[in-house]
């Protein structure tokens, strides 16, 4: 069986197309993370997160405000899952201990017959907090570098580099814009937290690897004629490797849907960033990147 | 080309022999605990004591779950740096001191350095002619009065090295000493220490263990008179309405990290609040307007000895009035204040409230004189307490001052709550003494545990905290498990239908690329978590990637035209550059994934890095043998 056999689609000439919907979405994703902000988790923001499980299925509203009453903030109250089972996250305070007490005194002071137990509890010091969106930040920093400096030691050739690395800026900005558009719309937590940043480095490592393995294969077809011009060779090579992409990011796919469908509540989100960003990464890795690499090497006159 | 697929064949099975061989300790161990868990009562507890060591040494080199999947709690410790600055002045302190301690404190936060550099460079502002040496002595290590400061900042650091490999020290005693199964306790960064207790289930206990500093301190209670001029001279300067909006609405950040030791003592209280800051500054407020805010918060107290007594959700702005410098000056010197560890009483809504006790700054007696503690009953109450007795120079001591002060109140105090100030009833020579006011059984025995371990150098803060339920734990386990078997169907199910007879040869090279996976954590002692499922299921999906780069190349090779023989030769070489540099790629972010994670992250980036080592073997060692034997049979076929 075959998806494609011998495509020929002129990926290359059609390149304003891409640069045009990547643009267009890169500058929306900007757009929508200014206007909304980036949700951030309270591995970033300190604060306390709790998961209570009740008897009986409780309503998020009134428990919502019946906390509100009782701490006088507003906490963010969700369903985590299960209709039993909520999410219950407040800003840092001095006391975690107290902030819980007081918690579990109101609800079964409100419903003595529907008293919850607690089934995972986080707190995370503002101070620490910090620490850890430094370390988030430092690693992403830190992969893209590394990245680039790979790439330019296998491929000899900068363009290249710069073209993966402008592919994978598009794939992180927008998948964090869907994200940021999504957070409030979609049942589940999307707030970025470290397993989101787990998220986006693993689209970072496909895309990539979507991306290298057509590079690597512009550097073979390269060799072998010669005399072609650098852009048909580059659209030949997307077209060759085409149907491996499809099939190993359509494989990738599958499995993550199942992650999302079966891999419980605490990696929904991670799971849904990572369907979104594959897609992305795929479309990008075909016709973004190797597009950048023929314009940088028309525009610089690399014949190399 | 047979010789060569001789030794690789040896090297698989090697390889497999060893996966199996690492994995066996985590099959038996699951297959004994479920014959543990079969047997009742005394079958149970005679089984488990006679196979301990065969138990004990299974559970060894079982492959670790993370807590998040068999539940537990982690928590992250941070040393009180500022306050061991001052405590290791054995010189003396003064405001110089002080005020670059408070300062390096805010700075090392900003700007994300080592608070002890901070803490040099803020002094030698302050005045480039002081030296360090003025306040921090130490002949044993050769510091002395001609000590450069660059000389006390090396000697400051290695102190916070030793204070933190000691807090580690008593940590782990106390966490054995509690019997906890498997803990691990480590060291991160130069002030921190990562504890994770797997299985735990009462976190306020184990919370109130890990940062007790157990500092006892015996201490007499401030002269009655003195105070409660003082208290009405506190009372009238806040009756001016701007000094009490003054302080109030001062920013929270400000009075708090002071490391002096009246206003530690007032920090340590701030556990006792249960309110946020916003609703802190929201009320307060209020309260201007209606009057004076000290008049308002501080109630009389009932005992005569104690300056009032204070809603729990009010004591950390008690804390804020009574810190400013003006009312600190009008305490009576050498006097400071220390909450009630408990509360005197509860009202109807549950609020706690808690006495604000003057006492002499200065100790009678410190816990060091402690030689043994034991949990214990009041023989006339019967109320939980521990009872201590003293060494003999204790004991010389304690006779001394009971017998100065019969009649008067002595604080007994811990870690800077007052826990007990009984009325000295007569002379108390043989060096015992004992701790009540204590809730339960357990926390009369934890205490014990705080005392024995020994005192920590400076106090613990809990910066981090994760507890995962036991439920939700074994919930995740079987998601976990659920998707892996999916994803390993789905993707078996597609590479058959697409490649056919390559497809199974692909699928087997999976199936085994699973069993290498797991066998490379389990040799490595590596720790499965929740995200680490998540990227065994995600090495799934990739894993056939591989493959895919290398059956796509046999069919373009023999598209142009090649016999079999030759295509599969000429589609492994060619697929080989794009394998190796994508996967080396995608371990490059993992390797950084793993250098910046934490926890259950870590767990994920470890996954993935072993996730595309056995992948690749199995695509270049196992898929190349199986397609050579199946070629060499002409049984091959590429759909």
């Amino acid at each position: 069986m075959r998806i494609f056999n011998k495509t020929n689609f002129d990926f290359i000439s059609g390149r304003k197309i891409a640069y045009t919907v990547s643009g267009g979405l890169v500058l929306l994703s900007i757009v929508i993370i200014l206007l909304r902000g980036i949700s951030y988790g309270i591995d970033f923001k300190g604060g306390q997160e709790f998961v209570l499980e009740f008897p009986q299925p409780a309503s998020v509203t009134e428990t919502r405000d019946l906390l509100a009453n009782a701490l006088g903030t507003q906490p963010e109250v969700k369903q985590f899952g299960l209709a039993e089972d909520l999410l219950i996250r407040t800003e840092a305070v001095a006391d975690p201990e107290a902030l819980l007490a007081n918690i579990m005194t109101t609800l079964t002071n409100a419903n003595p017959d529907n008293v919850p137990v607690v089934i995972k509890s986080d707190t995370v010091g503002p101070r620490f907090a910090e620490d850890l969106k430094r370390g988030a930040l430092y690693a992403i920093i830190s992969s893209l570098v590394v990245i680039f400096l790979y790439i330019l030691i296998r491929f000899k050739n900068w363009t290249f580099s710069a073209g993966a690395i402008a592919s994978l800026a598009h794939d992180v900005i927008v998948t964090l814009g869907i994200l940021t558009l999504a957070n409030k719309l979609l049942p589940f937590s999307m707030d970025i937290d470290q397993n989101m940043i787990a998220a986006f480095l693993t689209i970072v490592g496909y895309s990539l690897n979507d991306t290298v393995v057509i590079f690597d294969r512009i550097r073979e077809n390269k060799t072998l004629h010669k005399a072609t011009p650098f852009k048909d060779v580059v659209n030949r090579s997307v077209n060759d490797t085409l149907s491996r992409t499809v099939i190993t990011t359509g494989t990738t796919l599958f499995v993550v849907l199942v992650l999302f469908i079966f891999g419980g509540e605490v990696l929904k989100g991670f799971a849904f960033a990572l369907l979104i960003g594959m897609v992305l990464g795929t479309y990008s890795s075909v016709w973004v990147a190797s597009s950048i690499v023929v314009d940088l090497q028309k525009r610089f006159n690399i014949s190399k | 080309m047979k010789q060569n697929n001789t030794t690789k064949l040896v090297l698989v099975l090697a390889f497999l022999a060893l996966s199996i061989y690492y994995l066996q300790f985590t099959v038996r161990n699951v297959l004994q605990n479920r014959y543990i868990d079969s047997l009742e009562g005394q079958a149970r507890i005679d089984y488990i004591e006679q196979n301990q060591e065969s138990i004990n040494n299974l559970r060894e080199r079982t492959l670790n779950l993370g807590l998040d999947l068999q539940g537990g709690m982690h928590v992250a410790l941070e040393i009180r740096t500022p306050q061991l600055l001052v405590d290791l002045a054995n010189e003396g302190t003064d405001s110089l001191l002080i005020n670059s301690i408070n300062a390096a404190d805010l700075a090392s936060i900003a700007n994300n350095t080592d608070i002890i550099d901070e803490f040099v460079s803020e002094f030698e502002s302050r005045d480039s002619e002081a030296r360090l040496s003025r306040y921090y002595r130490n002949d044993g290590l050769n510091i002395t009065r001609r000590s450069t400061n660059a000389e006390i900042r090396d000697y400051l650091r290695s102190q916070r090295d030793a204070a933190i490999d000691r807090a580690i020290e008593i940590v782990r005693t106390r966490v054995d000493r509690f019997g906890v199964t498997e803990p691990s306790i480590v060291k991160q960064g130069a002030n921190r220490i990562i504890v994770e207790l797997p299985g735990i289930d009462d976190e306020t206990r184990v919370r109130n263990l890990l940062r007790g500093a157990a500092r006892l301190e015996f201490h007499l209670t401030a002269d009655q008179n003195e105070m409660s001029s003082a208290l009405n001279r506190i009372i009238t300067y806040y009756n001016n309405e701007q000094n009490a909006n003054r302080v109030l609405n001062s920013s929270t950040a400000a009075p708090v990290p002071t490391p002096v030791e009246a206003d530690s003592t007032l920090a340590t209280a701030d556990a006792a609040d249960a309110d946020t800051s916003a609703i802190d500054s929201a009320d307060a407020d209020s309260a201007n307007i209606a009057g004076n805010p000290l008049v308002q918060l501080i109630m009389p107290a009932n005992d005569g000895i104690s300056l009032g007594t204070v809603a729990g959700r009010d004591t950390s702005r008690v804390n804020k009035l009574l810190s400013d410098p003006a009312v600190r000056a009008m305490l009576p010197r050498n006097t400071k204040l220390l909450w009630t560890a408990k509360p005197v009483f509860t009202d109807e809504s549950r609020m706690g409230y808690y006495n604000l006790l003057p006492v002499r700054a200065e100790a009678e007696l410190t816990g060091e004189v402690i030689t043994e503690a034991r949990p214990d009953f009041d023989p006339f109450t019967n109320a939980p307490q521990v009872s201590m007795r003293m060494s003999t120079e204790g004991a010389r001591v304690w006779s001394r001052v009971t017998g100065a002060n019969i009649g008067r109140p002595i604080a007994i105090v811990l870690d800077n709550l007052v826990y007990t100030y009984p009325n000295v009833q007569n002379k108390i020579s043989d060096g015992n003494s004992s701790i009540t006011g204590i809730g339960s059984l357990s926390e009369a025995e934890d205490l014990v545990n705080i005392l024995m371990s020994g005192a920590l150098p400076a106090p613990l803060d809990i910066v981090e905290e994760r507890s995962v339920g036991p439920s939700l734990g074994a919930a995740s386990i079987n998601q976990g498990f659920t998707s892996v078997a999916l994803g390993l169907a789905i993707v078996a199910v597609f590479m058959f239908i697409y490649y056919q007879m390559a497809g199974l040869v692909a699928v087997i090279a999976l199936m085994l690329n699973i069993v290498f996976l797991l066998g490379i954590m389990a040799a490595f002692r590596a720790t499965l978590t929740l995200p680490g499922i998540a990227g065994i299921v995600l090495t799934i999906g990739m894993a056939v990637d591989a493959n895919v780069l290398i059956f796509e190349r046999i069919r373009e090779e023999l598209d142009s035209g090649k016999s079999y023989r030759a295509a599969v030769d000429a589609g492994f070489a060619n697929a080989l550059s794009a394998i190796l540099d994508s996967n080396i790629t995608t371990f490059l972010t993992g390797a950084i994934l793993y250098s910046f994670g934490v926890g259950p992250i870590k767990g994920f980036a470890v996954t993935l890095m072993a996730g595309i080592v056995s992948s690749l073997f199995s695509a270049l060692i196992i898929t190349r043998i199986l397609v050579d034997t199946l070629t060499r049979k002409k049984a091959i076929s590429l759909g």
